[in-house]
């Protein structure tokens, strides 16, 4: 075989920490390792000073670290192709190659041999290594990963403390919810009473009659935003009224008309006229919301977008048509998919949580698209009868304490209880309740449950425990703890118009005393 | 890009700006805590609508801000964990740049989506340097300058950045070293 010839340039980059030594173990040269970091292993120094015997080579030399040893080891290494590791006696460095015999020494033709594949505090780059040398990207992918998942963990943190944020934000959200829905409550049944009061006094002309029922009609609607803000801050099961399917998304089509652009048309075909669904106003909105938002992402170019109403049976149906691009049918499968969006950075929430609107009021929802030939979101909603208008319940007279702290809502009451035939107290809070029951007997007590100086809830169970057989009835804009309300107790939930109060006390006084 | 780029953005940005000018950029950005995933891989426009709205916040035109978070990212990579695998790479200009394509390959392996450039010392003397740079990448030139100048402090140089066209209009820059 002939005899390769390579110079220390090639030599250094294919083994940067070799070593020549002469018979007697004296350096001669070393490799660019040693140079660059300007090391002890330099020429003149003597190798079994520097470096001890490792592994296997160690056990050549059976045990002895002594120069002799070493050189014995050397030169039986040089006659085979086994590998020398040598071990640095002062740093943590560890080398490993082959032994070249020379005609007055060896060459050996060392590599570093990482002592671990941690990066950090061994000062080593890459041009320590050779470009062959599989260790180099080894240790810097194991480096690598290390970074990654130091950052991963970092941001695991940084995603729980962003969800903590996010609860305590909903909290705060809801809990603002909440008292604006209570105090709107209140305003309310002071406008609905009082509207109630102007309507039945005498002398009223058709104008009057005609701005009352204005009033009345905004008040009723303002009612039912009330109750989807408190079904929004955390209150689900608040109850809801039928609505006018038509009606409502007609007069909310000028704001869905807003969250398009001029390129794209948005048009209503009602075909549902009449007909009610029990649903919130703002959940039905806030999910139309959804499927004209999805609609409009959907169509780069522009377009129109149809929704149209009709009923079948006991269903109606709410569909939204759009004349977009159409979805291909890997993607229409999942659509209702929480988090999947075919569009880069969009939550995916819009079409589940349509879904799950649809769901929650015993409805459903389907997909109908094609790759280009639009879609269209239909969504079929159980039929409910339109809410029965109240008749004034008739009842006999009777006795009745009115305890609440807003004047013009206790005013109101007093006259409108009075006006059907009951013999009212008023009590303007808590205290003035407690001094009118000890001078008094009274069939029913009705009483708001917030109030300044006392609870409504307190004040009907001294009640209930002094006199079982007045009736009681709370009145709340927002009760915040509805186990509080006693079994044979009614809870009436404001607004509050006359229809209902009177009903609520014949009510009352029908089932009697609860039994003790 | 890489959720690590968000992170130089957003610690950037959050540096001169504080957390309130921060929770501002992000809004605007439409951006939130998932696309700071530093093993994840975004599409560019998330990467461009922050930088842009960071951008907006610091009264920086777009190209100072490429050029701004070039400077940040050297700074950003060698204080948090990825220090080791930015001293590993190179000590001195010239071989921390003739090995970044390494370095670039263990990205790659780390993160099989990611579209990591590549960096070609084509020349260099005592005085000069010239760099090849490729990329699927259009419009990071400033960004690529911003590097560069902060790769020539790191190493302790003193100098000058400049894009420069190669053969066939490939991009080149021609880093000129003030050695006294």
């Amino acid at each position: 075989m002939p005899a390769i010839a390579i110079d220390k340039r090639q030599l250094g980059t294919l083994f940067p920490a070799f070593i020549e030594i002469d018979r007697a173990l004296a350096v001669r040269s070393v490799g660019p390792f040693f140079r660059r970091r300007k090391t002890t292993v330099a020429a003149g120094a003597l190798l079994p000073d520097l470096f001890s015997l490792g592994n296997a080579a160690a056990a050549l030399a059976a045990g002895e670290d002594s120069p002799a040893a070493m050189a014995r080891v050397i030169a039986d290494l040089a006659e085979s192709a086994d590998r020398i590791d040598l071990f640095c006696r002062t740093k943590g460095i560890r080398l490993a190659g082959m032994v070249v015999p020379l005609d007055d020494g060896f060459m050996l033709t060392m590599n570093l041999l990482p002592a671990d594949y941690v990066l950090d505090g061994q000062n080593l780059t890459f041009d320590d290594f050779s470009p062959y040398d599989a260790a180099a990207p080894a240790l810097l992918l194991v480096g690598m990963q290390r970074a990654l998942l130091a950052e991963a963990r970092e941001t695991a943190v940084e995603l729980a403390q962003a969800q903590a944020e996010a609860v305590d934000l909903l909290d705060s959200v809801q809990r603002l919810g909440r008292y604006i829905a209570h105090d709107l409550n209140n305003y309310l049944s002071i406008i609905s009473l009082n509207a109630t009061r102007l309507g039945l006094s005498p002398n009223r002309d058709d104008e009057d009659r005609r701005h009352l029922a204005a009033i009345t009609t905004a008040s009723r609607e303002i009612a039912d935003l009330t109750l989807s803000l408190q079904r929004y801050s955390g209150q689900p099961k608040t109850a809801t009224n039928p609505i006018a399917l038509d009606e409502v998304i007609a007069s909310n089509l000028a704001f869905l008309a807003t969250l398009l652009p001029p390129s794209i048309t948005l048009d209503f075909a009602a075909g549902a006229q009449g007909a009610c669904v029990r649903t919130g106003r703002t959940e039905l909105i806030s999910c139309l919301t959804n499927l004209i938002i999805n609609a409009r992402d959907a169509m780069h170019t522009g377009g129109s977008i149809t929704i149209t109403t009709g009923q079948c049976g006991d269903r109606l149906m709410v569909g939204v048509t759009d004349t977009g691009p159409g979805m291909a049918p890997d993607i229409a499968a999942r659509a209702f998919e929480p988090y999947f969006s075919s569009r880069p950075g969009r939550p995916g929430l819009g079409l589940p949580s349509v879904r799950d609107y649809a769901r929650a009021i015993g409805g459903e929802v389907r997909l109908v698209t094609a790759p280009g030939a639009g879609t269209r979101v239909e969504l079929t909603l159980p039929h409910c009868p339109a809410a029965p208008r109240p008749d004034n319940a008739a009842s006999a007279p009777a006795r009745v304490l009115v305890v609440e702290d807003e004047p013009a809502a206790l005013e109101a009451m007093v006259e409108l209880l009075q006006h059907s035939g009951h013999q009212v107290t008023a009590a303007s809070g808590a205290a003035a309740a407690m001094q009118a029951v000890a001078d008094t007997e009274f069939d029913v007590v009705l009483s708001d449950i917030v109030m300044p100086d006392g609870s409504g809830v307190d004040i009907a169970a001294q009640i209930a425990d002094a006199c079982p057989a007045t009736a009681i009835i709370l009145m709340s804009g927002y009760c915040p703890d509805p186990a509080q309300i006693a079994p044979g107790w009614q809870l009436l939930n404001k607004p509050i118009d006359l229809a209902r109060l009177d009903e609520a006390i014949a009510s009352a006084l029908r089932a009697g005393p609860v039994p003790a | 890009m890489y959720g690590m780029v968000h992170r130089a953005i957003r610690q950037m940005a959050s540096e001169q700006l504080g957390p309130a000018g921060w929770a501002i950029i992000e809004s605007e950005a439409g951006s939130g805590p998932a696309e700071f995933i530093s093993l994840c891989v975004y599409d560019d426009s998330r990467t461009m609508a922050l930088l842009s709205s960071a951008a907006r916040h610091l009264e920086l035109d777009m190209d100072d801000a490429l050029r701004t978070l070039g400077r940040y990212w050297v700074r950003y990579a060698e204080q948090g964990p990825f220090a080791a695998i930015m001293d590993f790479t190179g000590r001195d200009l010239v071989s921390f740049i003739a090995n970044l394509d390494r370095m670039h390959d263990a990205v790659r392996m780390a993160m099989p989506d990611a579209r990591v450039p590549s960096f070609k010392v084509v020349e260099h003397d005592a005085g000069a340097l010239r760099v090849r740079y490729t990329s699927e990448r259009e419009g990071m030139t400033m960004f690529v300058i911003g590097l560069f100048e902060a790769l020539l402090e790191r190493t302790g140089e003193r100098g000058t950045v400049a894009p420069v066209s190669g053969p066939g209009n490939a991009a080149e820059f021609a880093i000129t070293l003030d050695r006294d």
